[in-house]
């Protein structure tokens, strides 16, 4: 076959963009560890033709824009929301009580645009739809960032030791998987925040990083403790899937030689386990994650439906549609604009998901790759340099 | 011949068959093996599948733990070595493996793979760079390669990184185990040829593991032949084949086909017949017996001693032992 | 050295079979003839890629997507006359396969229905073309485990396919194919699988079957023992073409092709002192991408101008025995 940096590609607009993405995570990393560049170039390129592959699915792509923009506004909409989601505005100007999208109110003087509609406290939809997109955000991400990787060092541990330290995981695992992830995420989110709710409130430095990260108001600082439960809620109730499904490829990715290999090397286990079981295992649970954060954001809707959550006066689009759903088919838009908004970022992360497993699968990636190939690449009869 | 650099005593390994609640059996994949190994010689280790040869491999590299007995390298015993100890023996002591498309990790550079075993011994160089290049140079490598992966090679290169990789740190013992089995003869002659040349030069001692009994005379000083977890015989190369005495390494010699039609046509007619049984229930006594035309009667009793029957020349049968 | 009858069995005429993979067009086989003679145990000995697993195939268009026979005929002898397989419709293939021409593969163990016992298997052939009924069939099958000397063969019928060992295995394949007497027998790599106590008996019982039912065998390998010890005559593959055929006798005494001598250099004759191995420099090429004129040239210590632009014709040297090698053609 011909060397990799001797093929020829027909490259997409889009293709340019993630080349500029990836040679500037690269620069950036070169900076920090000089000759980075150079070692790595199969590497680079690897990544840039998993970029190809990915581009050329439409499905992919779109899920992608769908992610950035609910990532974008989940970190910046709240500043860009034009009403905070305290601004009762109900309470001084009555006639902002429910109106229908697209309503312009006149009152006391003052004009206000309301194109998605109010909710019951006069409150702009927009902006709590902002301010909701923050907190959806940082719980599935919170839930993600300590759920998996305790998932996954559970999983590595009980896949590469066996024995009776792997007995001993996989029972957990199992029990926890037997519950019924709803009801133990109700009974951790009903009873927690009773005994989180004093130490958010006495400790300052904990209520300033908590309102920073949720964009609210320190006042509210109560209201914290119940995000906070249903955020441990939900990773008590994930993690189980991730220990299960590393821990079934830690079982095949351990026969093979090179980890033979490296013990007889007498590499130490930690390394083993980092270096040559964790990146050929990774895989799988990569497309698992994106698969999942649309699962996580579905789930703490779900739970902020049924009233667990964020409470008044704070949002999450589960409770823009718990509060709204009383006064449903009437007042439609509070529970469709915040369903239509849950639905985009979930499916966002799902087009990635299935995209992702198609790229990252070898057998099928090869198919996409060599679809992308100039018909006569640089033709040799020696792979790999001479022999 | 040099010192022994080696000595096995007795070892065994018995792998258990999980039942329900506790092991149904054992395979009794070695059982019971003693020999040595000298300071700068090749022993080829011969035998079919099953007879426990590539288990053998890996206890004596304590990659595996051993139900029972000994090894010892230079004098210690590996298996209670820890620690500084046991790093030095790992340095000492390397193995190149037999299927080269899964013994490189597909997701590290050569540069990793080959630098991983640089810095497991902390072997520190001026520039390491150049160093991991001049020694892909002498495997007929290039710089260029030296931040490829491993499924940018063929088969033949590939192993040829995994002997680099055991090689650089400078060892004294390789287990070589089936290290040309997954790879065409063409290419194999040469990869058997660097191994030799790379004996020469470093003054290594090998133990060659093969079930192809002709590369293996190519390769070795003495053999052993293995027969389900025991030594059967052991001699030199050349008179294990001109006078083998053991029943079975005469089955063993009559199969190897030859390629030469002539001595094809004429080859004396050895019966070769019957299966190795299985290895978690071996035969009483001699365990060869229910295929040996010329079994005695204590054969299918007592097991045979190991013993030396002309200079250098051990076998285990009750032909050449006194009853 | 054996004459051999007039009388062919099979015969192979500019055969070419491609893959249309993803990567490109593979030209696995590339202009391939030659004929197997009744009788004879024919080899196709080459290495890995070199096409003969591909050709033996072919013989029966067994060849699957992506892969296509592009061009070539393949003529069979059967009892009624010559006929073109590349015409016949899959009907008609249908009963040339596993009755007149019938194959053993290298995995015993994949080419049995790990569902069904042994003696089915062995009996569902025979019903499959005729040539018995199923209470026949039984019965044959236990005859026929005797003539593939497996031991008891009452008990062993019974048996699925796990409860053998891989020699055991092998057998029964053999058995299956035999059972419908064929004419040409084509055993792809038939041991390679196996421990070689094995494998040699493997090999005489192949030995001795071809006798008792006069059949052809075309036997396909990598290892030249097994070449010496088995066969007729060899035709020697090289990326999907025959450098050299001819009497066994003639290519292992006098081989004239620089990659069969490079072949023979290489595999070490356990009986003589050899003093060093001769390898092959280079590796096998890609046959998206086969090198120009004759495909060996790039590893071929003897190449010369012709041979980078050039295929070399396949020469009669001597009786029986051609080569493709531009140090042959005057």
């Amino acid at each position: 076959m011909p060397l990799a940096s001797e093929e020829v590609y027909e490259k997409k607009f889009l293709d340019k963009i993630t080349d500029k993405l990836v040679d500037t995570v690269a620069g950036i990393i070169n900076k920090i560890k000089p000759g980075w560049i150079v070692k790595n170039k199969s590497r680079i390129d690897e990544w840039k033709l998993m970029f190809y592959a990915f581009n050329r699915s439409p499905p992919g792509v779109i899920g992608a824009i769908l992610i950035l923009g609910f990532i974008l506004i989940g970190i910046f909409g709240p500043y860009f929301a034009p009403y905070s989601y305290r601004e009762f505005l109900y309470i001084e100007y009555g006639e902002t009580y429910l109106v229908p999208p697209g309503t312009t109110v006149v009152s006391k003087g003052k004009t206000f645009y309301f194109p998605l509609g109010t909710d019951k406290y006069g409150r702009d939809l927009v902006s709590l739809i902002l301010y909701g997109a923050r907190v959806s955000l940082v719980v599935s991400m919170i839930v993600i960032a300590l759920g998996v990787p305790l998932g996954i060092i559970l999983g590595l541990v009980a896949g590469y030791f066996g024995g009776k330290i792997d007995e001993i995981i996989m029972r957990i695992t199992d029990t926890f998987l037997a519950f019924p992830a709803l009801i133990l995420a109700i009974a951790f989110a009903a009873v927690l925040p009773e005994r989180l709710r004093p130490i958010i409130i006495y400790n300052e430095q904990l209520k300033t990083i908590l309102s920073i990260f949720f964009a609210a108001d320190p006042k509210d600082a109560a209201n914290f403790a119940p995000i906070l439960s249903v955020i441990l809620a939900i990773i008590i109730v994930w993690w189980p899937g991730y220990t299960r499904i590393i821990r079934g490829s830690v079982l095949s990715v351990r026969e093979n030689l090179y980890v033979e290999a490296a013990r007889a090397l007498g590499v130490s286990t930690w390394k083993i386990l980092t270096r040559h079981i964790l990146p050929n295992v990774i895989s799988p649970v990569l497309v698992l994650i994106t698969l999942d954060v649309g699962a996580v954001i579905l789930v703490e809707a779900g739970l902020s439906f049924l009233g667990l959550g964020a409470q008044d006066p704070m949002v999450d689009w589960g409770k823009i549609v718990y509060d709204g759903a009383q006064f449903f088919p009437d007042r439609w838009w509070l529970v469709i604009f915040p369903g239509l908004a849950t639905f985009l970022a979930v499916l966002g992360w799902n087009l990635v998901g299935d995209t992702l497993r198609d790229v990252l699968d070898p057998r099928t990636r090869r198919s996409i790759e060599f679809k992308i190939k100039k018909k006569k690449p640089v033709p040799s009869s020696e792979e790999g340099g001479s022999s | 011949m040099g010192e022994t650099l080696i000595k096995v005593v007795n070892l065994k390994k018995y792998f258990p068959i999980r039942g329900i609640f506790f092991a149904k059996a054992k395979v009794k994949a070695v059982d019971g093996v003693t020999f040595e190994i000298r300071r700068g010689e090749t022993l080829g280790l011969v035998g079919e599948s099953g007879c426990g040869k590539t288990t053998t491999g890996r206890l004596i590299l304590r990659l595996l733990k051993p139900t029972a007995g000994h090894v010892y390298f230079e004098g210690k015993d590996v298996f209670k070595l820890k620690g500084e100890e046991l790093k030095k023996f790992r340095r000492k002591a390397q193995i190149i493996l037999q299927d080269p498309y899964t013994s490189l990790n597909p997701r590290m550079t050569i540069f990793e793979i080959i630098n991983e075993a640089l810095e497991v011994h902390k072997i520190k160089v001026p520039d390491k760079e150049e160093f991991i290049v001049s020694w892909l140079r002498k495997v007929g490598l290039e710089k260029h390669h030296l931040y490829r992966y491993p499924h940018e090679f063929s088969g033949g290169q590939r192993q040829r990184i995994a002997i680099v990789r055991a090689l650089i740190i400078n060892p004294e013992f390789v287990v070589l185990d089936e290290p040309t089995s997954a790879l065409d003869v063409s290419v194999q002659a040469q990869i058997l040829n660097m191994l030799k040349d790379f004996q020469r030069e470093m003054n290594l001692t090998y133990l060659f593991i093969s079930h192809d009994l002709g590369i293996v005379k190519y390769m070795s000083t003495r053999i052993a032949v293995m027969y389900l977890g025991k030594i059967v015989e052991l001699a030199p190369a050349e008179e294990l084949f001109e006078k083998p005495l053991h029943p079975y390494s005469q089955m063993l010699l009559a199969s190897i086909p030859i390629p030469d039609p002539e001595y094809a046509l004429k080859k004396p007619k050895v019966e070769v017949y019957g299966e190795p049984p299985s290895p978690i229930n071996p035969p009483p006594g001699c365990r060869f017996h229910p295929r040996c035309i010329r079994a005695l009667d204590i054969c299918s009793r007592e097991e045979p001693p190991f013993v030396e029957v002309e200079r250098e020349h051990y076998v285990a049968c009750w032909l050449y032992a006194k009853r | 050295m054996t004459t051999f009858p007039a009388r062919k069995v099979i015969e192979v005429k500019d055969l070419h079979v491609h893959f249309f993979t993803y990567a490109g067009v593979v030209k696995a086989i590339s202009g391939v003839s030659f004929e197997i003679y009744e009788g004879e145990t024919f080899c196709l000995v080459g290495e890995t890629g070199c096409g003969k697993s591909v050709t033996s195939r072919a013989l029966t268009r067994l060849i699957e997507s992506p892969g296509r026979i592009v061009k070539g005929q393949i003529i069979f002898y059967r009892d009624s006359g010559p006929v073109d397989i590349m015409t016949l419709s899959e009907e008609e293939l249908r009963e040339i396969r596993g009755r007149e021409i019938a194959y053993i593969f290298q995995d015993p163990t994949a080419s049995l229905d790990p569902l069904y016992t042994v003696g089915y298997q062995i009996a569902e052939t025979m019903v499959a073309h005729k040539t018995a009924d199923w209470k026949t069939a039984f019965r044959k099958a236990i005859s026929i485990l005797k003539s593939v000397i497996m031991p008891d063969p009452e008990k062993r019928v019974k048996n699925y396919p796990h409860e053998l060992s891989g020699g055991m295995r092998q057998r029964v394949v053999i058995g299956i194919s035999l059972s419908n007497k064929p004419k040409l027998l084509i055993a792809d790599e038939p041991t390679t699988n196996l421990d070689v106590t094995i494998q040699a008996q493997i090999l005489d019982l192949l030995r001795k079957l071809k006798k008792d039912e006069q059949m052809t065998l075309l036997l396909i390998t990598h290892n030249m023992g097994v070449v010496a010890e088995m066969c007729t005559r060899v035709a020697v593959m090289y990326a999907g073409k025959i450098v050299e055929i001819g009497p066994v006798m003639e290519i292992f005494k006098n081989p004239l092709h620089p990659y069969t001598k490079g072949l023979l250099k290489a595999v070490p004759n356990p009986l003589s002192k050899i003093e060093k191995l001769e390898s092959i420099p280079g590796t096998v090429p890609n046959l998206i991408y086969p090198p120009p004129g004759c495909r060996f040239h790039p590893r071929c210590k003897y190449m010369m101008e012709v041979c980078r632009s050039k295929e070399p014709p396949l020469v009669e040297v001597s009786e029986g025995h051609k080569v493709a090698c531009w140090l042959y053609v005057k």
